[in-house]
């Protein structure tokens, strides 16, 4: 194991009035495996990764990821570090197509800037060429090739939820964070994501997923940690800290969320 | 009556050039500027103000006028990371009346230049050559429809390429929110800002060209509505389509001149004999009749035919 | 000085009236409704036939509110109710135009000129050697004094204003635990509407009735229903009474100790020219969103 974490949580705190989302979080997120971040409904697990990724400040505590503090920094500077997430309620721009979402997603287009766009239209070109073939090609294996030309917005829940992960993965980051990727999905594309996750693990992509649904957990992730009301109370392989008794209890004590199966 | 269809195609073509820019930042970056018609302002004031007191020539006059509105632009752009939608459009609104108390309240030199009275007697772009070569009034008009109309379609061949651009793929993601762009890296901030730098300019540019046509401008010509007919141009049309824009903007001219259109139709008996017609043709109703029925228009398009005559195109990748 | 608070008070109670319709109507249906202000030139006007068929005139005025109260209502189910779901800039345009079409369709029926209510003469009083204030004036500040106090006694003595804040906090939750919200959205209109309404029959007190009237005054409701937080009404009040004294303070105010103290040369008295009147709103709201986006009571997200 490499000795520094690829992502280091130190001490993080946040409240939102009398609110308190996050209480004192520190977790190390390692390169090469896939982390599990579980815990019941508004145990501030969203929070982590809108504090992580620039979006919600922190009250205290530090980020830094790949060797580099990045608290502090706006959002769209950490994604370019190679930080990519996806959000909780898939929003991918609903009325551009699939393609376009894809092409939108990759990192340093030279096209983006006015003068590039202008004066180095070749360039660009070539870009948006070989752009193309990659998009094509992480369509295919996460099932939407043949879904190309359709608006986003036209797609089933779980196909929303596979093209938010396509754009992640199309940006080619170090880190990509998933806020429950399966949650409303239907088994047979739970499983499917799953074993998409775990072959892109191998081939060397890390992830942090947020997600409800255990089995999903148990099949996809190498290492779990728990958050209950804002602080870390487990963490660890995934069938062990399941079984333990503060996590069930954490879990039963919601009659909302659904109890560890 | 020629003569009155040729002023209504080059005022027509000026209005198109505000509906692009329009289609550009509301259509593409989803930005709801209801002060459109300070650019307009801003780009005529200017280019009237150097040439006629700085001395310089029209071509830089327009040039000076295309650039200020881009800076009101930026300017206008600048609070959009830190604010809500409606609230920065209210605000724009705020801004553009703002620019018009400003022009309405100065004077530039003499009493007589600025403030209520306008600007008067800008000069018109080669017009003493025509006189001199001993062409009419009626040539020179067409001139200066073939320079707007060549202006026009140089603006939407620019400003569909750039819709088309990874410059314009991303504009169009943020206008569905920051979110999914941000956490792909792009500088929202930085993309609005350029969107309304252009917007600016393609208004600015219009109105330097319409001061110089119509070479005669005043504040009264800029008020909010004029914003409002802009909108309508561009949400009948099709947000998001540049050929919608234009094809709102022949649309709503047409209605919006339609009282001289009328007028010439129904003999001053026909109205008399049928009160109720009569009333509605009354010159004091029709001048509002015409923007109730712009403002239905908008609201049926909103209500049945959300993406308008010519809906947004989407480029196909499928092999 | 008396002159430039009569002056503010009675800005500040056309301006609160006008806009704490627009906020409600914001609470529960998020989206800056800019018709809203045409609730107000509509309300004026209708009043004109009413007073002309020999109606006393607060009773005539009562009439036009209750009627335009019910127009806000009708308008919502024709055109807003469609739209629940639609992204909030459509919902804005759409009153965008609506807001045209109510303003020029007062304008294709009474005309270009404006008109004055027939209240007789009355003679202004004179308050000491420095103000002067007509009993209309003073009507004016305690109708809306009167109806604000029964909008508060509204929204926290009874069952309709629980209701009325609980969707305004949350619809789906106020549905699930039994609110009928299509109607509190209704009663919202009509209350919102009538408000409206009212206000512009006092600017018709204090002026005159124009089509213009609404409309002229977007800017300034807008700024104090954003100053006060948008969806609060009690911030409504307070950035009315904020933007209402501004214009009349701002005006009087010799400016030329503070340029002085800037470092500007400076002779004699300064004011800021009467032209610039209408700009000072402006200026305040588009400070105000600069410094703090949520407004004064609003939280911060
Ligand atoms: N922007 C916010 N404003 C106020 N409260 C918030 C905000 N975001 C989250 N919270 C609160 O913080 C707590 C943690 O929320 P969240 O991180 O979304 O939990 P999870 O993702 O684990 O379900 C919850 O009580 C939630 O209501
Ligand atoms: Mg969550």
């Amino acid at each position: 194991m490499a000795a520094e974490p690829l992502l280091q949580v130190r001490d993080v705190a946040r409240r939102f009035g009398g609110i308190v989302a996050l209480d004192g979080v520190s977790l190390d997120v390692p390169a090469g495996i896939v982390f599990g971040l579980i815990g019941p409904n508004g145990s501030g697990k969203t929070t982590l990764l809108n504090i992580i990724t620039g979006f919600v400040r922190a009250d205290r505590g530090t980020v830094s990821f790949d060797g580099r503090p990045i608290r502090g920094l706006p959002s769209y500077r950490i994604a370019r570090l190679g930080l990519s997430r996806t959000f909780q309620s898939s929003r991918c721009p609903q009325r551009m197509t699939v393609m376009e979402n894809m092409l939108l997603a990759a990192a340093n287009q030279s096209g983006e800037s006015l003068g590039a766009a202008i004066l180095q239209f070749r360039r660009v070109r070539a870009e948006e060429r070989a752009n193309l073939e990659r998009a094509r090609e992480i369509l295919a294996t996460v099932n939407l090739a043949a879904k190309v030309d359709e608006l986003a917005g036209n797609l089933s829940g779980g196909q929303k939820k596979l093209l938010s992960l396509a754009q992640a993965l199309m940006s080619e980051p170090k880190l990509i964070l998933l806020d429950e990727p399966v949650a409303g999905v239907n088994p047979i594309l739970v499983q499917e994501i799953g074993s998409v996750i775990r072959s892109l693990c191998d081939a060397g992509r890390n992830f942090l997923i947020v997600e409800h649904n255990m089995s999903f957990i148990r099949a996809t992730c190498d290492r779990v940690a728990v958050l209950d009301t804002g602080r870390l109370i487990a963490e660890g392989e995934p069938d062990e800290v399941l079984a333990r008794e503060n996590v069930l209890r954490a879990y039963l004590a919601r009659p909302t969320a659904e109890a560890p199966a | 009556m020629t003569e009155f269809l040729i002023y209504l195609a080059t005022t027509g073509g000026i209005a198109a050039m505000l509906a692009l820019s329009l289609n550009l930042q509301y259509g593409l970056a989803g930005l709801v500027n209801l002060g459109q018609i300070a650019f307009f302002m801003i780009g005529g004031y200017v280019s009237a103000i150097i040439v006629m007191l700085g001395g310089q020539t029209i071509a830089i006059g327009i040039l000076g006028g295309t650039v200020a509105a881009a800076l009101f632009g930026i300017l206008m752009a600048l609070p959009t990371a830190r604010l809500r939608q409606d609230y920065w459009a209210i605000s724009t609104l705020a801004a553009a009346e703002i620019v018009r108390l400003f022009f309405l309240n100065t004077a530039f030199g003499s009493p007589y230049f600025g403030q209520a009275f306008g600007i008067d007697g800008i000069p018109q772009p080669y017009r003493r050559a025509f006189t001199e070569a001993g062409l009419t009034t009626s040539n020179y008009n067409l001139f200066y429809l073939g320079l707007v109309l060549v202006s026009l379609l140089a603006i939407f061949l620019i400003l569909r390429w750039l819709a088309g651009t990874p410059f314009g793929r991303t504009l169009k993601a943020i206008r569905e929110g920051d979110h999914v762009p941000l956490a792909l890296g792009k500088k929202v901030s930085g993309f609005r800002l350029r969107a309304m730098a252009i917007g600016g300019a393609v208004g600015g540019f219009a109105g330097a060209l319409f001061a110089h046509y119509n070479a005669f401008i005043n504040p009264e010509y800029f008020v909010p509505i004029e914003t409002f007919i802009i909108w309508a141009m561009v949400i009948l049309g099709g947000a998001g389509n540049f050929l919608g824009a234009v094809v709102g903007t022949v649309i709503i001219t047409t209605i919006y001149n339609s009282t001289r259109f009328i007028a010439s139709f129904a003999s001053q008996r026909d109205l008399e004999l049928t009160p109720i017609i009569g009333f509605i043709f009354e010159p004091r109703v029709l001048g509002p009749l015409r923007m109730v029925l712009i403002g239905l228009m908008i609201l049926l398009v909103i209500l049945y035919l959300p993406r308008g005559l010519v809906p947004e195109r989407r480029r196909r990748y499928g092999r | 000085m008396l002159q430039v608070v009569i002056d503010g008070l009675i800005r500040t109670a056309e301006l609160s009236l006008i806009a704490v319709g627009l906020t409600m109507v914001y609470g529960i249906l998020r989206f800056g409704n800019f018709a809203h202000v045409e609730f107000a030139t509509l309300g004026s006007f209708l009043v004109l036939p009413l007073a002309a068929l020999g109606i006393a005139f607060p009773l005539a005025a009562l009439l036009a509110i209750v009627a335009t109260g019910l127009v806000g209502v009708l308008l919502d189910r024709a055109i807003f109710r469609r739209l629940r779901s639609a992204p909030p800039e459509m919902l804005m345009i759409a009153s965008f135009a609506l807001g045209i079409m109510i303003r020029e369709s007062v304008r294709a029926i009474w005309g270009p000129s404006p008109y004055l209510y027939q209240l007789g003469v009355l003679r202004p009083i004179r308050i000491g050697d420095f103000g002067r204030i007509t009993p209309i004036q003073i009507g004016i500040i305690v109708a809306a004094a009167v109806a604000i106090l029964v909008f508060h006694a509204l929204l926290s003595r009874t069952r309709l204003g629980t209701a009325m804040r609980a969707t305004a906090d949350n619809a789906p939750l106020a549905q699930a635990s039994g609110i009928n919200t299509e109607r509190i959205i209704a009663t919202v209109w009509l209350i919102g509407a009538g408000f409206g309404a009212l206000g512009g029959v006092l600017v018709g007190l204090n002026t005159q009735v124009k089509a213009d009237t609404g409309f002229a005054l977007i800017v300034e409701v807008f700024a104090a229903t954003i100053l006060g937080g948008i969806g609060n009404p009690y911030g409504a009040l307070l950035g009315a009474a904020i933007i209402g004294f501004a214009e009349s303070i701002s005006l009087a105010i010799n400016w030329s100790p503070l340029l002085t103290w800037l470092g500007f040369e400076v002779r004699g008295f300064v004011f800021i020219p009467t032209g610039y009147k209408t700009a000072i709103p402006f200026a305040i709201l588009i400070l105000t969103l600069l410094v703090r986006p949520q407004g004064i009571l609003g939280a911060r997200r």
